[in-house]
C-alpha cells in the first residue's frame, strides 16, 4: 500500500480498512484492506456494484456499523484523528459537526412527525449550543442555501408536505447545518427522477464550490460520477481495485473490472440505433463472490477474461500506473 | 462545471392545500360515529365528575337523607340505599373516583410500559430479549389476578388498588410499545438523526417517541376502560375503595345484599360502570380508525 497518498495531504484517509461480519471461524470479510484518501474540497466517488462494500465503507467512517459487523483492522483518519479509536461520546460530537451524511431515501430519511425547522435545528442545538432563535435563523439561511422556495413557510411544514426533490434538499441542508468538512453522500440521487437528479447534482456542485466541503460520493450511477467526481475509487467485492482522476478513469481504465463496468453503461444512441449500429448492452459474465468465500487471489479473477495463473493465487497490490492513477492487476498494472 | 450553476428550485408548491388540514381532521372526526358517540359520553362523564358538588342533589355521604331503601322516583331519582343515602348523588360523586382511578392506573401503566418497551426494542440483544420475556411471563396472568396479589401485598385501599391496576397493565403497554419501536427504529430517519450527532437517548426521546405516541393514545383509551373495570372489580371484592366512599364497584358490592328487595341499589352504579366503559371503548376505537390510514377511505 505504498502508493496511497500520505494522510497529511488530505482531509480524510482510509487506510487498510477491514470489516468483518460474524465472529471466529464464521467471520466473513465484507471490506478488505480498503485504502483511499480525500483532499480538502475534493469529490471522491466510490463506485461498484451492489454488495461491493460502498455503503459499508461510509458507515465505518461514520462509526455506525450494524452491531454484527466490526472493524478488524485499519484506520480512518479525519484531519489526523483516527475515528475508529474515538470514544462513543467523541464520535457523537464528531458526527454532524465534522462529518455528515446524506442518505439515498429522502422519502423516509426525515422524521414524519417533526417539522422541517425542528429537524434542521437539531444538530445546531446540541453541537453549537445556540439559542432557539439563532438556530431558526440559521435554518432559514440553510434552506435558502439549498434553494428552497418560500423558506419561512417550509420551516413549519412536515416532510409529507414536500416533494422528493425538496426533501433531499432538506437532507442536504441538515447535513450542512454545522458546516462539516466532509459530507458522505450515499446514492443521493438514486431515489429521485431524472430531472430532479440533475437539480440535486447541481446543488451539490454549487455547495462544494461555495463552501469548500469535501464530498465522498457513493453511487453506482456512472453518469452522476462523471458529472460530480474529481477522482474515482472502484470497489469490487470489498476491495479497492482502481483509483484515478475522473477523466483518466473514463478514458484509460486499467483494471479489467473497471473496463467491464464502463462497457455496461447504456448509451441511448447505440441502443436505439437502426441496423448494424444497434448493440446489445454489454454485461459482465458471472457474479460477485460472496463475502464468505475466501479467495486467496484477485476476487475478479473468476470473471476476468485476461486472468493468468498468478491472478487466482495471489492478490495483486495497488501499483501506480500513471500520475495519480493506481490499479491492482497482475496483467494490466504490472510493474 | 466551472461556472457556478444557479440553483433551480422545485416548481411544485404543495404548501397551499385547499382545505386546511385541521378542518379536514375535524370533518373526519365528526363522520366517525363511534368517536362522536364515545367522545360525547366521555365528555359528559368528565363534566359530571367536575361539577359533582353543583349538580348532585344531596350530600352523597349523608345518612338518612331519605327513607331507607326508598323506591326510585320523586325526590330520589335513583332511590336511596340501605342507609337512606341518595343513590344519584353517590353515582355522580362516584364518577370522580372512576376517572381518577383510570387516569392514575393508565398513567402508571403507560409511563413504565412505554419506558420498558422502548428500552427493550431499542437496545435489542439479550437485554431487550430478557426484558420482553419477563413482560410476556407477566402477560400470561390475567390483569386482575396480578392486581389482586399486589393489593393483598400492599394492603386494601383505593390508592393501592390504583397502583396495583396500573402495575398489572405494564406488560400490555410494554408489548405494544415494543412492537411500534421495533418497526420505527429500522426506518432511515433514525440513521439520519444519528448522522447529525444525536445520542441514543436523544434518538429515542426526540425522534422515536413522537412516532410511538399516536398508537399509544388508542391503547391508552382502551386501557382506560379496562382499568376502570379492574378497579371496580377490586372494590367489589373489598380490596379497593372502603366504605363509605361512593365508588361504583363498592356500591355494587354492598347493594348486592339487597338485590332481591331493592334492585335499584345495583342498577345505578352498574349502569354507570357499563356506560363509562363502553364510552371509552367506543372512543378508543374511533381514535384508532382515525389514525389508521387503511381505514381512511371508509371514513372519508
Amino acid at each position: 500500500m505504498a502508493d496511497v497518498e500520505s494522510p497529511m495531504a488530505g482531509l480524510l484517509a482510509v487506510e487498510d480498512l477491514t470489516v468483518a461480519f460474524g465472529r471466529g471461524s464464521s467471520a466473513a470479510a465484507a471490506l478488505r484492506d480498503v485504502s483511499f484518501a480525500l483532499r480538502r474540497g475534493e469529490t471522491l466517488a466510490l463506485v461498484g456494484e451492489s454488495g461491493s462494500g460502498k455503503s459499508l465503507t461510509a458507515l465505518s467512517i461514520m462509526g455506525l456499523l450494524p452491531t454484527e459487523g466490526q472493524v478488524s483492522a485499519g484506520r480512518v483518519l479525519l484531519g489526523g484523528d483516527d475515528l475508529l479509536r474515538k470514544s462513543r461520546d467523541d464520535m457523537i460530537r464528531t458526527r454532524g459537526s465534522r462529518v455528515s451524511m446524506v442518505f439515498q431515501e429522502p422519502m423516509t430519511s426525515l422524521n414524519p412527525v417533526l417539522t422541517i425547522g425542528r429537524q434542521l435545528t437539531e444538530g445546531l442545538q446540541f453541537h453549537r449550543k445556540v439559542s432557539r432563535a439563532a438556530a431558526d435563523a440559521r435554518a432559514l439561511d440553510l434552506l435558502r442555501l439549498v434553494g428552497m422556495t418560500n423558506p419561512e413557510a417550509r420551516l413549519k411544514q412536515y416532510p409529507h408536505q414536500l416533494s422528493g426533490g425538496m426533501r433531499q434538499r432538506v437532507m442536504i441542508a441538515m447535513a450542512l447545518a454545522c458546516e462539516p468538512d466532509l459530507i458522505i453522500a450515499d446514492e443521493p440521487t438514486t431515489a429521485l427522477d431524472v430531472s430532479i437528479q440533475a437539480q440535486i447534482i447541481d446543488l451539490l456542485l454549487d455547495i462544494k464550490e461555495r463552501l469548500g466541503t469535501s464530498i465522498l460520493l457513493i453511487t453506482h450511477d456512472l453518469g452522476v460520477v462523471a458529472e460530480m467526481a474529481d477522482r474515482i475509487a472502484v470497489l469490487y467485492a470489498g476491495r479497492v481495485v482502481e483509483i484515478a482522476d475522473c477523466l483518466q478513469l473514463f478514458d484509460a481504465p486499467r483494471h479489467p473490472y473497471t473496463e467491464g463496468l464502463l462497457a455496461a453503461v447504456p448509451r441511448l444512441d447505440l441502443l436505439v440505433a437502426d441496423g448494424a449500429d444497434r448493440i446489445r448492452l454489454a454485461e459482465l459474465p458471472g457474479s460477485v463472490p460472496s463475502p464468505g468465500e475466501r479467495l486467496s487471489g484477485c476476487p475478479f479473477a473468476p470473471r476476468c477474461s485476461l486472468a493468468i495463473e498468478r491472478c487466482s493465487a495471489e492478490m495483486p497490490p495497488m501499483r501506480t500506473v500513471a500520475e495519480g492513477h493506481t490499479a491492482a492487476c497482475w496483467v494490466r498494472a504490472a510493474a | 462545471m466551472s461556472t457556478p450553476i444557479p440553483i433551480v428550485a422545485d416548481t411544485v408548491d404543495r404548501g397551499t392545500g385547499i382545505a386546511s388540514p385541521r378542518r379536514q381532521l375535524l370533518r373526519r372526526m365528526l363522520r366517525s360515529r363511534s368517536l362522536v358517540i364515545g367522545g360525547s359520553i366521555v365528555l359528559f362523564v368528565v363534566l359530571v365528575a367536575l361539577l359533582a358538588p353543583i349538580i348532585a342533589p344531596f350530600d352523597p355521604d349523608h345518612i338518612g337523607t331519605g327513607r331507607r331503601l326508598a323506591v326510585p322516583g320523586g325526590k330520589f331519582l335513583l332511590g336511596t340505599d340501605e342507609f337512606g343515602r341518595d343513590i344519584l348523588s353517590r353515582v355522580i360523586f362516584g364518577a370522580r373516583y372512576t376517572l381518577y382511578i383510570g387516569l392514575v392506573a393508565v398513567g402508571i401503566g403507560l409511563v413504565f410500559g412505554v419506558a420498558i418497551g422502548a428500552a427493550a426494542a431499542y437496545a435489542g440483544g439479550w437485554f431487550g430479549g430478557l426484558l420482553m420475556r419477563v413482560m410476556d411471563l407477566l402477560y400470561t396472568f390475567p390483569d386482575v389476578l396480578i392486581a389482586l396479589g399486589l393489593v393483598a401485598f400492599l394492603g386494601p385501599n383505593l390508592t393501592n388498588a390504583m397502583i396495583a391496576v396500573g402495575l398489572s397493565a405494564i406488560p400490555y403497554y410494554a408489548r405494544v410499545t415494543y412492537a411500534v419501536v421495533l418497526s420505527e427504529r429500522q426506518k432511515p430517519y433514525v440513521d439520519a438523526a444519528q448522522v447529525v450527532g444525536a445520542s441514543h437517548i436523544r434518538v429515542v426521546v426526540r425522534h422515536l417517541m413522537p412516532n410511538v405516541l399516536p398508537p399509544m393514545i388508542v391503547v391508552a383509551s382502551l386501557g382506560f376502560s379496562a382499568a376502570v373495570l379492574s378497579a371496580a372489580a377490586l372494590s367489589f371484592l373489598g380490596l379497593g375503595a372502603q366504605p363509605p366512599m361512593p365508588e361504583w364497584g363498592l356500591m355494587l358490592s354492598t347493594g348486592r345484599n339487597y338485590i332481591t328487595r331493592a334492585p335499584w341499589l345495583v342498577v345505578g352504579p352498574g349502569v354507570a360502570i357499563f356506560v363509562t366503559v363502553m364510552a371509552f371503548n367506543l372512543f378508543g376505537d374511533g381514535v384508532r380508525d382515525l389514525l389508521d390510514p387503511r381505514q381512511r377511505q371508509r371514513t372519508l
